[in-house]
Parts: C-alpha cells; sequence; structure tokens
C-alpha cells in the first residue's frame, strides 16, 4: 500500500512539475549583439542572486563564444562560478543537455576555451587572487582545457607565474599547479609530473 | 550562403555563388560533411582535443551505448562523436558542431512519463566537449553522452529517447555549413541498484541503441 501511495506521489510530482515549460530567456535574441550580451551581464552582476536570470546569464556566456574582447574575459572570470540552471530533466537524472559535470554546468569555462591562450593572463591572475578554493578550481580546469592539447604547458605556466607571486598567491599558483594533474590524462601524465617536479 | 549550404570563405555571396570555385583562393567556399560514430569498440579520435575531457567525465574513451561507474558519473550512456571533415581542409577558422533535440520522451519507474522539457531546442555542447579548430587536418569533433546520470533504485527503471539533428556552423553559431544535418535517435533503458551502480535494461525489444533517422517516443517504443 506505501509502495503505491508512494509511487502515485512521485507520479503527481513528475507531472505537475513536467506541465509548464522549460524556463527560456526572453530578454535576449538570436542576434543580440555582443555589446547587448556583455551590457545584460554586467548589468545581471549588480543584482541580488535571487533576481538574476539564470537562464539569459546562460545565454549571454554561450552567445559570447568566439567572441573575445578584455571586457568579455573580465565579466567571464566573475561568472566563472556562475552555474545554469537544470532543467526539470536533468535534475531527475537525465542528460538531456550534456552531463552534469563542471565544465557543462559552468557555461564561462566553455566560453573562455573558445577565447584561447588570450584568457589565459586573466586566469591566471584569478587563481592568484582569488580566496575561494572552489573558484580556483573552476579557473584551473579552465586554464587546463585551453592547453587540453599541451597540458603540461598549463602546468608550466602556473608555476612560472608562481615564482614572481607574493607569497599567499604563489602558493595558490603551486597548488593549481598541483591540482591541474588530474586533467593531464593518462596520455600526458608522465609529462605533466615532470614539469610539476621541475 | 548557397543553396548546398556552403559559404563563402572570402568574398560575398554572388561571387561565391560562380563557379568554377577554386579552394582556398579568394570566391572559395567552406563547408562541412558530417559523420557519427557510435559503435561498440569504436574509440574517440585521437585528432579530437575534446577527448582528454569525455574521458575525464566518463571514465572511459569507448564510444557507443555503454554503463560507467566512474566517481561522479554512474551512468548508462550512449557515446556519439561526431566528425565533421572541412573542405578545403586548409580552412583554418573556427567552425562549431551544432545538434538540436527535435523530440524526446524520458520516463522513471519504467512507464511514468517525466518532463523532457520543450521541443525542439538548442543542445549544442559546452565547448569542453568540442573541438572547433579544423587544424590541422581540416576536421572538427562534437562529443556527447546522452543517457541517465546517478539515478537511484525507486525511480528505476529510467527510459531515455529522443531525436536530434546534428549541422555545422560557422563561428557564429548561426550560419550553416553543412550541406546536410546528421538526424539520429537515441535509446536508453538503465535501472541502479541500491549502490547506485547502474545497468541496462533490456526488457523492451529495439532498446539500449543509437540509429539512423528517429525513434518512437514512447517507454515501450511501441
Amino acid at each position: 500500500m506505501n509502495c503505491i501511495l508512494i509511487s502515485f506521489i512521485a507520479f503527481f510530482v513528475l507531472i505537475s512539475s513536467s506541465s509548464g515549460k522549460a524556463a527560456q530567456c526572453t530578454a535576449l535574441k538570436e542576434d543580440s549583439s555582443t555589446q547587448e550580451l556583455l551590457d545584460f551581464l554586467r548589468s545581471s552582476k549588480e543584482l541580488p542572486q535571487e533576481n538574476r536570470d539564470g537562464e539569459c546569464i546562460d545565454f549571454a556566456i554561450r552567445h559570447l563564444e568566439h567572441k573575445p574582447s578584455p571586457e568579455a574575459e573580465t565579466l567571464l572570470i566573475d561568472y566563472l562560478g556562475f552555474e545554469r540552471p537544470l532543467s526539470q530533466a536533468e535534475r531527475a537524472g537525465f542528460m538531456l543537455h550534456g552531463p552534469i559535470t563542471e565544465s557543462n554546468t559552468h557555461p564561462a569555462m566553455g566560453t573562455l576555451l573558445t577565447f584561447g591562450k588570450s584568457a589565459v593572463p586573466a586566469l591566471l591572475s584569478s587563481i592568484e587572487e582569488s580566496p575561494s578554493e572552489a573558484f580556483r578550481g573552476t579557473a584551473t580546469h579552465t586554464l587546463m582545457l585551453i592547453f587540453r592539447d599541451q597540458p603540461p604547458m598549463g602546468i608550466e605556466y602556473l608555476k612560472q607565474r608562481s615564482t614572481h607571486a607574493e607569497p599567499i598567491n604563489a602558493a595558490r599558483l603551486k597548488e593549481a599547479a598541483r591540482t591541474a594533474i588530474q586533467w593531464c590524462g593518462d596520455k600526458y601524465k608522465q609529462q605533466c609530473d615532470a614539469a610539476l617536479a621541475r | 550562403v548557397t543553396q548546398s549550404g556552403e559559404v563563402c570563405q572570402n568574398e560575398p555571396p554572388p561571387q561565391c555563388q560562380r563557379g568554377p570555385v577554386t579552394p582556398g583562393s579568394p570566391g572559395s567556399v567552406v563547408s562541412v560533411s558530417i559523420t557519427q560514430r557510435a559503435s561498440t569498440g569504436q574509440k574517440t579520435s585521437s585528432g579530437d582535443t575534446a577527448a582528454g575531457e569525455y574521458s575525464t567525465i566518463t571514465g572511459t574513451s569507448n564510444l557507443g551505448v555503454q554503463t560507467s561507474t566512474h566517481a561522479g558519473f554512474k551512468a548508462c550512456f550512449a557515446g556519439i562523436e561526431f566528425v565533421g571533415s572541412v573542405t578545403p581542409s586548409t580552412y583554418s577558422g573556427s567552425l562549431e558542431l551544432r545538434r538540436q533535440l527535435l523530440s524526446c520522451g524520458t520516463y522513471v519507474q519504467g512507464n511514468v512519463p517525466a518532463s523532457c522539457g520543450t521541443t525542439p531546442r538548442d543542445d549544442t555542447s559546452s565547448a569542453a566537449l568540442r573541438d572547433d579548430d579544423p587544424q590541422p587536418g581540416g576536421t572538427i569533433y562534437d562529443l556527447d553522452p546522452p543517457g541517465v546520470q546517478n539515478g537511484d533504485t525507486f525511480n528505476s527503471v529510467y527510459r531515455y529517447r529522443a531525436n536530434f539533428s546534428e549541422y555545422a556552423t560557422l563561428a557564429d553559431g548561426t550560419t550553416t555549413v553543412s550541406a546536410s544535418p546528421v538526424n539520429y535517435y537515441v535509446r536508453v533503458s538503465c535501472k541502479f541498484d541500491a549502490n547506485g551502480k547502474p545497468s541496462l535494461d533490456t526488457s523492451v525489444t529495439g532498446d539500449n541503441q543509437v540509429g539512423a533517422g528517429t525513434t518512437k517516443l514512447t517507454w515501450n517504443l511501441q
């Protein structure tokens, strides 16, 4: 009897929550200009967390792919910790928009990746200066995505930067270099270990 | 944009549409031909720079319908890689393989419908799972592991049915450069034990497949 009741409740919750359409961004359009996307992200930063439109922030970040500029880099690093809202299906476990993993739920990571090495100095600064361990982890992962075809180079950059940094910042960069090993994969692990040891 | 979906590389469309065309010269066009890799026994391509992230997530470089008990990714999924062959192969601008979710059906407890949201909608992979740079070799890539992740015993069996369309664009994300999209479907049914360990459910004939064309979206595929 309990099983039937629980099943009924689960069914009701799923159906009632699925009756509404999936949330969509209405403030921005497919043809919104780069400046409109940047303006939106800048103004959203000023809003209290609960008033931000997560769907539109995700939309704006994704639509900045391959549109690098110093302003975009700065804004995207501010949004590195932003997690896109998950759909009802994703919360239930269905991978309908990629896996529920850091690089897929933090859209700024992917967009910074499309900027390539021009985003590296700003990422290194953010790793050096952020007091948040979680943020530094996301920034380090992003850096290693940019160096995904030559991961030891990413570790070299972190180590090199640490030699010119204040002690607390140098410690953060060295910690990032150790963390970064996990994104070297089997193919580059030895080279990454060597770069870390140098 | 020509009717075949090709786009002028260095010249506006009127010049582009005048033939003959010499690849790499003013008036040449760029186009992308897409193939899908999703068979058991296939692995991610060696030239795909997104393969490392796929492997980090799933714990494998294998493609095709499979299960994973990798940390944080206990899942039944269909590992799919799209390969875009770029013409001319010397084209050096960024290109994207993009994806539309055309329709879907998702179920828990075997046959209880669960919302999969409004369709059609954009389902383009994160850049972390794409390789948008055609150099070297004139090839771009896209990886996707659709399926069910980190489920529980109570909601098992999870059933995933979806129809997709994969196409290629310039880096603007809107100018199509693939002559024809690849339309395909994914069917996966998955159950999780008390420890969260996934296994494929094979009680529905024709389940746990990636195929060309479209699939029915019902739980039993009837």
